[in-house]
């Protein structure tokens, strides 16, 4: 059989990642871990939307159709299907570097559109598909339904993942043939501030309206009934929607209607991305050609708007921490990904607002449950900062890459450089840190004290974090990266994340003594000042001397290994 | 078999070609000279219908690359600079990959690609991956590549790039062979030694403009030169080009 040659790279390079790597033994362990891992993570899924649908049972809440629930966790997949399509498109029909390749090859106009279109749907689709699958088994375990289930939702699924393909698609090349591919980082990062702003005033007002009417069981029900109204409807998620939820009610009446919708409708978007393909992309390919020859990048970050601040540092530090942020600044992936981020800092803030509203941190709450309250805090902020660190700050010294011999022929000694690198990136991780930590304290609605040592600590945990971040990075650093992205899943990052929490844990230990002592001392307990201030300076030096410690130990390692690799 | 009519390309205010025309012969080698920056890669990814010329008209074998893009590039092979060869692919897998591309017949692709590894040698390589090759191996793999579909046009950039002196040995006489063959070979280079040993005739082209074109030897004459030297006409054409604004009134192009 013939292999479409859509997909031949893509069987051809997953075949070859078994069967012809390098080091097999290590590709297999990698590879086992990462099912060991997803698998837990389909069976984390499968597990609590099993348990949520017996809790809908027991509270008799299950008479509501099928299908409206289905309906809302659909639309967020297809959110999330939409968003990676967009990025997915500008990198496989403008960024990628096989396109030279292909356009000078005579390859008809129809074979290049399915190439990329199967590139784009295969790569944004593919973790959400699998995502989907445990919850649409747990659904037809508790309804009981037949395997038939499966032959009609399966079908309608794919059809509706490729309806924001193909309207990415043709949004993109038609955006592309106006404003430069290479240019559009800034258009994404705004689009996500935008994504992240309005998802903040939506929950703000919902959260609002749930707390004021659902009471009971009662308004819960007439909450999520009005919420599924026709009105609000999405009709292509409806139409899937529908599908699995007659399919799981009854077979036997099934209306073939809706599958006919979404068929008609998927190909009518297919073909009008197609048509947008034949009509603009050459011009827009050409477009993001030209501007990646002309673009001059003045922005904020330029000589003249930092030189006071340059002359003060010595020269390295002015040399690397320029580089540094001009390639931070210049990378599409990098600023998506802290969109993502702060989407990630921002639910983490909005969920422990919430906290304040139970009234949980009053004057009749226990004292044990304080302490809890206060080190969740801290332990969680210090999780987001581990996020944080793995995706931005341990690929740094990778992502030096083939040019990573510049650093290394300078006179710059391995461990300056990676003590400058650790400095440029303590001030904006450590920032980020700050503002978590104190919202969380903030939001708890903690005391001066507390407050301030949740900054203390958010600042001792981001200099143990980060130091360990550039250290292991150099350790495990990959200078034959193909593509970024690969850095941040591989190996070294998963070791770094692990190393990094268990620091967190052990600083967890002198940090509880001090929250223990001082909720001792503010609920009236005899702790005589004395002691109380030997306990302060005594943890104080604990979780400075570990902090400090690991950070040197992680650089020490990572020069050494560094310095076996030249 | 080759031919620019008129032919520029501008990228926003900067003219990287300017109005271009050249005719290049079935068979002949066609060496395209220039310093860095000089609109070489520019024209020859106008050739390869990478890029759209701004302003003209360029054939590759009688059809239009603007109206007839696939039957251009049907017959003509390209070898960039700096090759993108997929590194997850074996050599043996990117070549069929190529020749789907190229739509070469089933039954002679085994025996094109065999035949291509063992004069590139990379037959004991085959079965590796891509990544795993050194620089002149991915450059004679691209070369391989260019070749499968037995194209009538073949565009070369900067051809010597990494290779050793048997790699590139092995390069020119294959330019020489299959010029002898019928094929037409536009070479892009800044490598005087090598436009002057494979080239049956230069162009030399300095700020998007063509300044010269003919034989070495017609070169020579044009020059006034009294040694035979392609390097000492090159500077003299091209005098402080990249490094020094050059000035436009002082020794005049040779035309």
């Amino acid at each position: 059989m013939k292999i479409p040659l859509s997909i031949k790279v893509s069987l051809w390079t997953l075949k070859n990642r078994w069967f012809k790597s390098p080091q097999p033994q290590k590709r297999f362990i990698t590879d086992l871990l990462i099912v060991g891992l997803l698998y837990l993570l389909l069976k984390a899924i499968f597990g609590g939307v099993t348990q949520t649908l017996l809790e809908l049972e027991k509270r008799e809440l299950l008479d509501i159709h099928p299908s409206f629930l289905i309906y809302f966790i659909m639309l967020c997949f297809m959110g999330l299907v939409t968003f990676s399509a967009g990025v997915i498109t500008i990198s496989a029909f403008f960024l990628s570097e096989d396109i030279p390749l292909l356009i000078s090859a005579p390859l008809t106009r129809i074979s290049l559109f399915l190439r990329k279109f199967a590139q784009v749907y295969v790569g944004a689709c593919w973790l959400i598909l699998l995502m989907a699958m445990p919850i649409l088994i747990a659904f037809q375990i508790h309804y009981d339904a037949g395997w038939q289930f499966y032959t009609l939702v399966l079908p309608a699924l794919l059809l509706t993942s490729s309806l924001p393909v193909s309207i990415m698609i043709c949004l993109c090349i038609a955006v592309a043939s106006i404003c430069p591919a290479n240019r559009m980082k800034e258009a994404f990062v705004l689009l996500g501030l935008a994504i992240v702003s309005s998802a903040y005033y939506l929950l703000n007002a919902e959260s609002t309206r749930s707390v004021e009417t659902v009471q009971n069981i009662e308004n819960l029900r007439s909450y999520l009934e009005a919420s599924s109204s026709s009105r609000e409807y999405v009709y292509p998620i409806k139409w899937l929607s529908d599908i699995a939820g007659n399919a799981l009610v009854s077979v036997e009446s099934f209306s073939y209607w809706p599958l006919f919708y979404l068929t008609a409708f998927a190909l009518l978007s297919f073909y009008l991305a197609y048509t947008v393909f034949s009509l603009l992309y050459s011009n827009a390919l050409y477009k993001s050609q030209q501007q990646s020859r002309t673009t001059h990048y003045r922005g904020l970050i330029s000589r003249k708007n930092f030189s006071p601040l340059r002359s003060l540092l010595p020269s390295h530090y002015r040399a690397i921490f320029t580089k540094e942020m001009k390639l931070f600044s210049r990378d599409l992936t990098q600023a998506l990904q802290l969109v993502l981020i702060l989407g990630l800092c921002f639910v983490y803030l909005y969920n422990f607002r919430n906290l304040h509203k139970a009234q949980i941190f009053s004057e009749n709450v226990e004292g044990w449950w304080q302490g809890f309250l206060i080190l969740s805090n801290i332990f969680l902020g210090a999780l987001i900062t581990i996020a944080v660190t793995a995706r931005f700050v341990y690929p740094t010294l990778s992502l030096e890459g083939k040019s990573f011999w510049m650093l290394k022929s300078s006179p710059v000694p391995l461990r300056e450089i990676l003590t400058v690198k650790f400095w440029f990136w303590f001030i904006p991780v450590s920032a980020i840190s700050t503002v978590v930590f104190t919202s969380g304290a903030l939001a708890i609605q903690a005391n001066p004290f507390v407050v301030q040592l949740h900054v203390l600590c958010s600042w001792v945990l981001c200099y143990g974090i980060v130091g360990m971040a550039i250290g292991l990075g150099a350790y495990f650093a990959d200078f034959e990266w193909q593509h970024s992205a690969e850095i941040t899943a591989s190996m070294g990052n998963f070791l770094f994340m692990l190393a990094s929490t268990c620091l967190v844990l052990v600083l967890m230990f002198p940090i509880a003594l001090l929250i223990v002592l001082y909720i001792f001392r503010s609920l009236h307990m005899p702790i005589p000042t004395g002691s109380w201030y030997v306990a302060v300076v005594c943890c104080v030096i604990l979780i400075c001397y570990l902090t400090y410690s690991s950070r040197k130990l992680a650089l020490y390692l990572g020069t050494k290994a560094l310095r076996k690799k030249m | 078999m080759i031919t620019l009519e008129n032919v520029s390309r501008r990228y926003g205010d900067f003219v990287a070609v300017r109005d271009i025309s050249l005719e290049v012969q079935q068979g002949e080698i066609f060496g395209f000279l220039g310093v860095n920056g000089a609109g070489k890669t520019t024209t020859l990814r106008m050739l390869t219908g990478i890029l759209k010329p701004s302003a003209g008209r360029i054939t590759i074998g009688g059809f239009d690359l603007e109206d007839q893009p696939r039957n251009a590039k049907q017959i003509t092979g390209y070898i960039p600079d700096r090759p993108y060869l997929y590194p997850r692919l074996t050599a043996r897998e990117f070549l069929y990959f190529i020749a789907d591309l190229y739509n070469v017949p089933g039954k002679e692709v085994d025996e094109r690609i065999d035949s291509l590894l063992e004069e590139y040698g990379l037959l004991d390589w085959q079965d590796e991956l891509i990544e795993s090759f050194s620089h002149g191996m991915k450059q004679r793999l691209a070369t391989a590549a260019a070749l499968v579909h037995k194209p009538q046009v073949l565009v070369i950039d900067e051809p010597m790039v990494g290779l050793d002196p048997h790699g590139a040995k092995l390069l020119k006489d294959s330019m020489r062979r299959y010029a002898s063959e019928g094929m037409t070979i536009f070479l892009s280079t800044h490598s005087l030694n090598v436009a002057e040993e494979v080239s049956d005739r230069v162009a030399i082209i300095d700020h998007g403009s063509i300044l010269t074109t003919g034989t070495v030897a017609e070169l020579h004459e044009q020059s006034g030169e009294e040694i035979r030297n392609l390097e000492r006409i090159f500077l003299k054409l091209t005098r402080g080009a990249t490094y020094t604004e050059r000035r436009l009134d002082e020794d005049p192009p040779l035309h």
